[in-house]
């Protein structure tokens, strides 16, 4: 596990740049999905008015 | 073929159908996605050169591809946005600018964290890495523009017309490391008899490709749905649609 996560001591430069790239992909997914719920919250704030 | 393509730039067909395609789209992502990651970290093996950092190459390679092909599709996409007038068209410009953004960045961070263990450094000017910031700034300026114009027909025109001159750095950022001395590795051969990856390495490449591929559609289709709900929030067939929520 050690060794895994050392990686020959390109282990920082490695889990970094997947850290950051899968947590993007994430994100921009999950925002993407509470845009819709915050769209058809207006939308139905407007229809009650 | 035209009947059917005029029905599918209908805002109400295509928030329809493409609904029923996004849980299908996600699953085929997350699978491949799971299946690369554990291909390319743990079962393809070290590189006799670069060692374990060469192992950037499936997430950063895919993401290179990305910010290039999405900008293709946006490009294509405003041609038809100009040409036809199609208000679809002018919503996949506008959401591919935001998916290609991030493409191109994560190709950029992900650049810069494999050039220091292998160049020594995390930025150079060379020809490659320049070409790729001016398509983020490109990506950039398209964003701007749907924030600055306020009418987004307008403002769909406007990114359109950008978005074609724009092309012009595709095939740029393609030859750049051919056209000019670059510190960047050539571009890959991978329709050859004997291609420059080994298949051991490649293989988990082609599957994060592809999942990246997957993942583009799906939030494109998710963004694109969004998009249309939103324009289209005042029509009887949102407001039907939203009933069954």
């Amino acid at each position: 596990m050690q060794e895994l996560l050392i990686l020959d001591g390109k282990g920082f430069y490695v889990w970094s740049a997947y850290a950051i790239t899968m947590i993007s992909l994430v994100v921009a997914l999950v925002s993407a999905s509470m845009r819709k719920k915050k769209i058809i919250k207006e939308i139905d704030e407007s229809l009650e008015q | 073929m035209w009947k059917y393509l005029h029905r599918l730039s209908s805002l109400k067909y295509c928030y329809e159908w493409s609904g029923k395609w996004v849980p299908w789209l996600l699953g085929v992502t997350a699978v491949l996605m799971l299946v690369g990651l554990y291909w390319g970290l743990l079962v393809a093996p070290t590189d006799y050169q670069q060692g374990e950092s060469y192992r950037i190459m499936y997430i950063h390679v895919p993401s290179a591809w990305m910010s290039m092909f999405v900008y293709a599709v946006m490009a294509g996409a405003g041609f038809v946005a100009l040409v036809w007038k199609t208000k679809l068209s002018e919503i996949i410009v506008s959401e591919c600018a935001v998916i290609g953004a991030m493409f191109t960045a994560l190709a950029l961070i992900t650049g810069m964290l494999w050039g220091k263990p292998t160049w020594g450094t995390y930025w150079l000017w060379d020809a490659r890495l320049t070409s790729e910031l001016i398509l983020l700034f490109l990506y950039f300026g398209i964003i701007a523009i749907h924030s600055v114009i306020e009418e987004p027909r307008t403002a769909g025109r406007v990114a359109s017309i950008l978005a074609i001159i724009g092309i012009i750095n595709i095939p740029i950022i393609h030859y750049s490391v051919t056209w000019w001395s670059s510190l960047h590795q050539p571009n890959m051969q991978l329709v050859s008899k004997t291609p420059s990856v080994h298949p051991s390495m490649l293989y988990p490449l082609l599957v994060m490709a592809v999942a990246f591929q997957m993942y583009f559609v799906s939030l494109l289709f998710i963004r694109m749905r969004n998009e249309i709900l939103y324009r289209e929030r005042l029509t009887k067939w949102v407001k039907k649609a939203l009933a069954g929520h």
